[in-house]
């Protein structure tokens, strides 16, 4: 018996450790983009999602919706408590930083974004309406978004996409230098229009192409 | 019955017989007289050659002139005056009656408490044909049928060679069924050889009506999914592992042989890889391992990675997973569950059903079945696919259909629980079992444990013949199969 214990003890810890969890892939809405801005001191988060009731034959309808809080957790917590399921934030595919999302509230975002338990993956990028990107009639999810700016990235020799942690070293440094993708609206149509240079937690310029 | 001896009166003897057989009407007497003699014989219809009987005993004795010393009348029958082949004289009522009961023919003469036993069997036999669970497209086609006898000459006709040895014991206190232990002497590894004997005199069971109920009595294992002994319907294979040192046990009234000890290794050999080219057979051999580990985890860890570790799938298939399960009422794993169990029905019914009623199950439960519950939303695509996939990777081990079976459930009940780190856990006590396997006093991964290439070659791979120059480890002496 005391074998099955030595067997049990260790398997009970590591998953209870590993926080392993299950949960139904239909019982969580699948967050594709994120974006965050400030305004008068009040944090506006908004999220992409993908509504599977309406998504059929390949075709990915996806949602936006928009939360306001004094910082970045309770402005995601009012989102939260609009949305009928858990989101799920590991398929997030691009983050927007808007004006505002400098110094202490980029370092923030940033936390954020790892206790999320976003990958290395996810892009970040700059624009300067974010309800316009996410809204925009043409490219409906954050998918679509990362194929559009890296495929214009290209052409300016930039990869766009800079990992969270070379961003994250960046701004503990306080002085690192990291560039995103810079986005515009225009038509209802999103393009990358340059990159959005930032040095430690602060917005310096923008590069035009 | 009292090991008692026959007397000298022919009709006490004969009311003797017909005592021990009163409740069997298939017993048949003949009396007659022959040389001023009288005489019966005993049989059983059916499991006799009747032109036999005529021929060589009852026309010869009746059409004989012969003077009988009546003192020593079965002797001199026996010796002048029978045609048969295999003549046994026998005054023990006991080993008569067996004889009788296996096929032989009783002849009883007055003033003799001696019985002549006549081998007379002719009973009818289904013949040779392909096994049905054993095809191959290359390759010897002949099967063993339920006749031991037949099925051991089988062997010998493979292995001329006065080496090889099959000595018979009888197994079952009311079936008597003849067992035939084979083996090539200077290969067989007389430790298995032993322990193999050992474990068959402790056998006590009233039937042995197929090779099963022994297995099941001397494996290794008892409880173990993988099995320690072999079996099969074809006597090519079964020469091949004699010739590698193994013992074979054919056993009367069923056309499976048993083959031990049994490596782990060849639960992934097909019986065609050593009659087609060797590259071909690697490819297929690789296939199988795969194949099994697949059909073991596919359900388990598409259902973990679906439900625990949802971040592990690519976006895009991730997406693809969350729509299928738009609507479905069951939890994954409980359709996971379902869906196994419906494609274990399916296969259970298709292959006892007639071979016509078979294709069409197969349309109707894969085709009609499988997609209307899924346009019903009833069941996921995705979920679907995995566990038909897990499904007809089954299939390419059927050696392991026991273990692939059990092991299925298995993993999915831990990935339901725990993820991949209950599949990881029961991959990781499955890995430990099979290594700690043992056939007959033989390690079953001896090739794993004592890893060359002459030991490997027939493993992962198939080495050309000219490569195989050793035999299994399985003995200790006599390994060198082929001069280099």
């Amino acid at each position: 018996m005391k074998k099955i214990y030595k067997l049990i003890l260790p398997l009970i810890l590591i998953l209870t450790l590993s926080s392993c969890a299950y949960s139904e892939p239909d019982a969580k809405f699948t967050v594709t983009a994120l974006g965050f801005s400030e305004e008068k001191n009040t944090v506006n988060a908004y999220l992409q999602a993908i509504d599977f009731a309406t998504t059929e034959n390949g075709n990915i309808n996806t949602f936006l919706t928009q939360g306001e809080g004094d910082n970045i957790p309770l402005a995601l917590s009012n989102i939260k408590s609009k949305l009928s399921k858990a989101p799920s934030f590991e398929h997030c595919q691009i983050v927007f930083l808007s004006d505002g999302i400098e110094g202490e509230l980029l370092k923030h975002t940033l936390d954020c974004l790892v206790r999320l338990g976003m990958s290395q993956r996810v892009t970040l990028a700059y624009t300067k309406n974010i309800e316009d990107a996410l809204s925009s009639g043409k490219i409906t999810s954050g998918n679509e978004m990362v194929s559009l700016i890296k495929q214009n990235a290209k052409e300016w020799g930039f990869g766009g996409h800079t990992a969270l942690f070379e961003i994250k070293t960046a701004v503990l440094e306080n002085g690192g230098n990291f560039a995103l993708c810079h986005i515009e609206t225009k038509n209802e149509e999103i393009k990358f229009s340059g990159l959005a240079e930032y040095k430690g937690s602060q917005k310096k310029k923008t590069f035009k192409p | 019955m009292a090991d008692k001896n026959f007397k000298i009166n022919l009709t006490d003897n004969i009311k003797t017989v017909e005592d021990i057989f009163s409740g069997d009407s298939i017993l048949r007497k003949r009396k007659f007289t022959f040389c001023s003699l009288s005489a019966c014989l005993f049989y059983f219809d059916g499991m006799v050659n009747v032109e036999l009987i005529n021929e060589s005993i009852i026309k010869p004795l009746v059409k004989s002139k012969a003077e009988i010393n009546k003192q020593k009348a079965a002797k001199q029958v026996a010796e002048r005056l029978l045609f048969a082949s295999e003549i046994k004289m026998t005054s023990n009522i006991n080993e008569a009656v067996s004889a009788a009961l296996y096929g032989d023919t009783l002849l009883l003469i007055e003033n003799s408490h001696t019985a002549i036993v006549i081998n007379t069997k002719g009973w009818r036999t289904r013949g040779i044909s392909e096994p049905e669970n054993e095809r191959v497209l290359q390759g010897p086609r002949e099967g063993f049928d339920e006749a031991a006898m037949f099925n051991v000459a089988m062997l010998r006709r493979r292995l001329q060679t006065p080496d090889f040895c099959a000595k018979v014991i009888r197994l079952g206190r009311k079936t008597n069924t003849y067992v035939f232990v084979c083996y090539i002497k200077g290969l067989v590894n007389e430790e298995t050889l032993r322990i193999l004997k050992y474990r068959l005199s402790k056998i006590d069971i009233d039937s042995v009506l197929d090779s099963n109920y022994i297995t099941e009595q001397i494996t290794d294992h008892k409880a173990s999914l993988f099995k320690s002994v072999g079996a099969t319907e074809r006597p090519d294979i079964v020469a091949a592992r004699l010739l590698e040192g193994r013992i074979a046990l054919v056993v009367d009234s069923t056309p499976v042989v048993i083959t031990l000890p049994y490596l782990f290794s060849e639960n992934f050999q097909s019986d065609e890889d050593y009659y087609i080219n060797y590259k071909l057979a690697t490819f297929g051999r690789l296939l199988r391992i795969i194949c099994f580990f697949l059909a073991t985890t596919v359900s388990a860890v598409y259902l973990a990675l679906a439900t625990f570790h949802f971040q592990f799938l690519p976006p895009a298939f991730a997406i693809t997973v969350s729509s299928a399960r738009m609507g479905v009422p069951f939890p994954s794993a409980l359709e996971c569950i379902i869906l196994t169990l419906i494609f274990e029905v399916l296969r259970e019914t298709g292959i006892r059903m007639p071979q016509s009623v078979g294709h069409a199950l197969s349309i109707v439960g894969g085709l009609v079945v499988g997609q209307a519950a899924v346009e019903a939303k009833i069941v996921s695509a995705p979920m679907l696919i995995a566990v038909a996939f897990s499904g007809i990777c089954g299939l390419m081990v059927p050696r392991l259909k026991t273990a692939v079976f059990y092991l299925r459930f298995i993993m999915i009940f831990a990935a339901a629980l725990f993820g991949l780190y209950g599949i990881l856990c029961v991959f990781a006590v499955t890995v430990i079992s099979v290594l700690k396997m043992e056939s007959f006093g033989v390690d079953a991964t001896l090739s794993l444990n004592n890893p060359t290439c002459q030991t490997l070659k027939d493993v992962f791979v198939r080495a050309p013949w000219t490569k195989m120059i050793t035999r299994p480890l399985i003995q200790k002496r006599n390994v060198i199969r082929k001069t280099k």
